[in-house]
């Protein structure tokens, strides 16, 4: 029951967006269906759409958590990017020069490179508890510095002299993960963080007390919970998830080196995907697929039909937009048609 | 008739209904008591009136022409003013500048304090309200400020005056200064809306009174004599109730909390908040901490549960020294039912089992290593919302759902059930309804018969009298007297509060 009203609500507002959407289409002489179909057509409508949509959406999935686990705990980590970016980075750079087996080597370099994100984000939580400084702030001037350092790291002392662009040498190819009919590895480790993570939410004490602090830090405070460490655990995981992310992208994307821009927008989208599901997990899962969807069929949207492929990035706004919008929106609606009918009730 | 609403209703969105057909009505030149218990519908009538709210259904009359009352500005030039529980005042302004301030006096565009002083003082004189009209506002008592806030409507020049709850933080004998100030407002014509649940006060000053429960108008009688405030009660509750609690003195213990010369310096002014205080609590009794509002109260329980650490100065609880202990480490010590209910003791959107688990989460049998026991947690939540007799659909129904009374249950039957040997209550009664109340009163006898040291914090002097072995009284941060309510009187401890010698 508690189910229908949000899942209906979703439906509604992604079908609202897409109507809204189809009006600018209209406006670029295309039509709607033609490029909808298209978006459908390479986004979803074969094994091979589909499994590349999944594969768009693993590092979704894990900056999207990153996100959802931070806001739901009252924590701002908006530093998904940075975090990012140093778990890509140090993977690449690792993955040239460590020699391991693959058995082992892999496992390693993901590990290390989550590990890397939350040490950068370990830097925020530091700051946090020395001189309370707002992580909010932190985090996010903490990407720029990622991002500039690890630019030069790949520009200079790591420098695959052989690139055009300024990227790292490739790894080595035994770090290379492999697909299952199609779909990345990744795809898998991701859905399992997703498990992990409800499981440390809901299950575990730390959890709890993180949920707790997330919707009120003055009674979780009061009521004796662990909030300084509860804080720090929580900016240390989410920086492990989006550092998780760029290293899996390193491991299992389709460059397998560091090159200059990598990743653009993961880190924000992630942010956007935890706004979209109300810090859910499982929505979080859901809209980072979504998005995945989007990002992926506009490439075959681009193909088939004259609307540029940027165009998903103005449908992505305005789904956020309308999403968002309609779920206060038709509360609001349901709430005053609740009242007009009680009031009914008493002057008949 | 000067003012008559007539077959008022509210809906709240989504379904809470305020008003059931209310009539209500206003002669001029009376003060007229509107009773009843919190969420009775008193303060959404009255922000009806005076255009805050707007209502659902029903028609409002002022002189006899239908009027719609879309906002406080109109609700001014139809001569309604609101005197509200919050003071709205920039305290760094002078006295009379809070009053002009809207619609000041001004030539050629430029300010003219002296004339603005000298209107309000006038103003002050004519409807004899003692006041320094050149006071800076934050230096004045809340009974000074209120006046500033009379004064506000009187300058606009509004017939009918709404006090909403304007005792409800002043001193008995502030009190009495308002009562003298409301019978010269009347004897010059004003009329004044006094909103009140104290019966005692409304007996004594108003002309009629009107009784709200639930949401509908019982009644408005006559203030002639033929009323009591027992009568006035049972009308309010729709039930007989029972007014005091059976008190029975016992022997007290060993001292549980132990406080000595605690001072609280802030940071950012360098004021003394709290001054070496120093007080004990044993086993077994109820200790009262009486006090007009803002007089180190809230500091004191800050330090006491770990948020601020003093200045200087040392606590123990239990012969423990926990002076630099946060709150984390002083839970095992201590249970702690905060003032704030909604902001300090509850997360609202969470279920009520999260809400009744918190601090129970740190020990067995709820923590196991890295886990949370959500059957243990689910069993319990149950077994304390039987006990407790919280009014809900189930252990996973959010909090914000419950009414204002189960809320401070929830939150009462954690901390009681923590069963530590001190209990610290913050004005655990304030907005709740006679029953729960009751409920509560009789929660605090039952801890102290089981040999518990109770801490209770309350403006409600009448509570404290009724509850307490001891009170200590506070002022400016010290402890000013410690009384025996068994020998001394109501207005001897309001003296104390008040630093007048009786």
């Amino acid at each position: 029951m508690s189910l229908v009203r949000p899942i209906s609500q979703t439906i509604l507002a992604i079908a609202f967006a897409f109507f809204v959407a189809s009006i600018f289409i209209l406006l670029h002489h295309s039509s709607p269906l033609e490029v909808y179909g298209a978006l459908y057509q390479y986004g979803l409508g074969s094994w091979f759409s589909f499994s590349n949509t999944l594969n768009a959406a693993f590092p979704l999935i894990l900056t999207g958590l990153s996100a959802s686990i931070a806001f739901m705990s009252g924590v701002v980590n908006l530093g998904q990017h940075g975090q990012f970016l140093w778990g890509a980075l140090v993977c690449a750079v690792l993955g040239v020069y460590l020699k391991l087996p693959s058995w082992l080597g892999i496992p390693a370099l993901a590990v290390l490179g989550g590990l890397s994100g939350a040490a950068w984000a370990g830097l925020a939580a530091f700051f946090k508890r020395k001189y309370k400084m707002d992580e909010f702030i932190s985090t996010l001037m903490l990407n720029f510095l990622a991002e500039y350092m690890t630019l030069y790291l790949a520009t200079y002392p790591f420098l695959d002299p052989k690139a055009y662009v300024p990227s790292t040498r490739l790894i080595r190819r035994e770090y290379f993960m492999t697909n299952i009919f199609d779909v990345n590895v990744a795809f898998f480790v991701a859905l399992f963080m997703v498990f992990l993570c409800w499981w440390f939410v809901w299950r575990t004490w730390r959890g709890y007390e993180a949920r707790m602090m997330g919707y009120n830090k003055l009674f979780a405070t009061v009521g004796g919970c662990d909030v300084e460490t509860d804080t720090t655990l929580v900016l240390l995981l989410t920086g492990f998830l989006s550092g998780l992310a760029g290293a899996l992208l390193i491991l299992n994307g389709t460059q397998h080196r560091f090159t200059k821009g990598i990743g653009a927008n993961f880190g924000w989208d992630g942010v956007m995907i935890a706004i979209m599901a109300n810090n859910g997990l499982f929505q979080t899962l859901f809209y980072a697929l979504f998005i995945g969807f989007l990002k992926n069929g506009a490439v075959g949207m681009e193909f088939e039909t004259s609307v540029p492929s940027e165009f998903v990035l103005f449908l992505q706004s305005i789904i956020v937009l309308t999403l968002v919008g309609t779920r206060s929106g038709l509360v609001s609606l349901t709430d005053w048609l609740r009242a007009k009918r009680e009031l009914g009730k008493l002057v008949k | 008739m000067l003012v008559e609403m007539i077959d008022i209703c509210k809906v709240y969105p989504p379904n809470v209904v305020a008003l059931k057909h209310v009539d209500f009505s206003l002669e001029r030149g009376e003060i007229h008591a509107l009773v009843g218990e919190n969420g009775a519908g008193k303060s959404t009538l009255m922000k009806i009136l005076s255009g805050v709210v707007k209502p659902s259904f029903g028609e409002i009359r002022v002189n006899g022409q239908r009027v719609q009352i879309n906002s406080p500005v109109v609700a001014a030039r139809l001569g309604i003013g609101m005197v509200h529980q919050e003071l709205a005042l920039v305290g760094s302004l002078r006295a009379y500048e809070n009053v002009v301030l809207g619609s000041e006096p001004s030539r050629f565009g430029l300010f003219q304090p002296q004339k603005s002083s000298q209107m309000v003082k006038e103003l002050a004189d004519k409807f004899g309200l003692k006041i320094d009209v050149n006071a800076i506002t934050q230096e004045l008592s809340i009974a000074g400020r209120q006046k500033i806030e009379i004064l506000k409507q009187l300058y606009r020049n509004v017939d009918i005056l709404i006090l909403d709850e304007p005792t409800a933080a002043l001193t008995p004998q502030e009190s009495e200064e308002l009562f003298d100030e409301m019978f010269k407002l009347r004897d010059r014509g004003k009329t004044i809306v006094f909103v009140s649940h104290k019966l005692d006060e409304v007996l004594r000053v108003s002309d009629r009174i009107t009784v709200l429960r639930r949401g509908e108008k019982i009644a408005t009688v006559k203030n002639d004599g033929n009323i009591d405030a027992v009568r006035l009660a049972e009308m309010m509750v729709g039930k007989t109730i029972r007014t005091t609690s059976v008190k029975k003195r016992r022997p007290v213990g060993h001292p549980v909390l132990v406080v000595k010369d605690l001072t609280l310096i802030s940071k950012t002014s360098g004021k003394k908040l709290l001054d070496g205080v120093n007080l004990t609590v044993h086993a077994g009794e109820v200790v009262g901490i009486a006090g007009v509002e803002g007089n180190g109260q809230k500091e004191l329980i800050e330090v006491l549960i770990g948020l601020r650490k003093p200045t200087s100065g040392r606590i123990e609880i239990s012969g423990e020294d926990v002076t630099s202990f946060g709150p984390r480490q002083r839970r095992p010590l201590m249970a702690y039912v905060p003032q704030d209910r909604k902001n300090v003791g509850l997360a609202l959107k969470a279920t009520i089992m999260e809400n009744l688990i918190m601090t129970h989460h740190m020990n067995p049998p709820l923590k196991k290593k890295w886990l949370l026991d959500r059957n243990v947690a689910k069993s319990f939540a149950t077994q304390l919302i039987r006990d407790f007799e919280i009014v809900c659909r189930g252990p996973f129904e959010r909090v914000q759902n419950l009414s204002g009374g189960n809320q401070q249950k929830v939150v009462v039957a954690r901390e009681v059930s923590l069963n530590r040997r001190l209990i610290v209550l913050d004005q655990p009664t304030r907005g709740l309804d006679v029953a729960s109340t009751q409920y509560l009163r009789d929660q605090m006898i039952a801890l102290r018969d089981s040999d518990k040291a109770v801490l209770l914090v309350s403006a409600d002097l009448d509570e404290l009298m009724d509850l307490s072995d001891r009170i200590y009284v506070m002022r400016s941060g010290h402890i000013v007297a410690e009384l025996d309510p068994q020998v001394v009187d109501k207005t001897v401890v309001g003296y104390h509060m008040l630093g007048v010698s009786a």
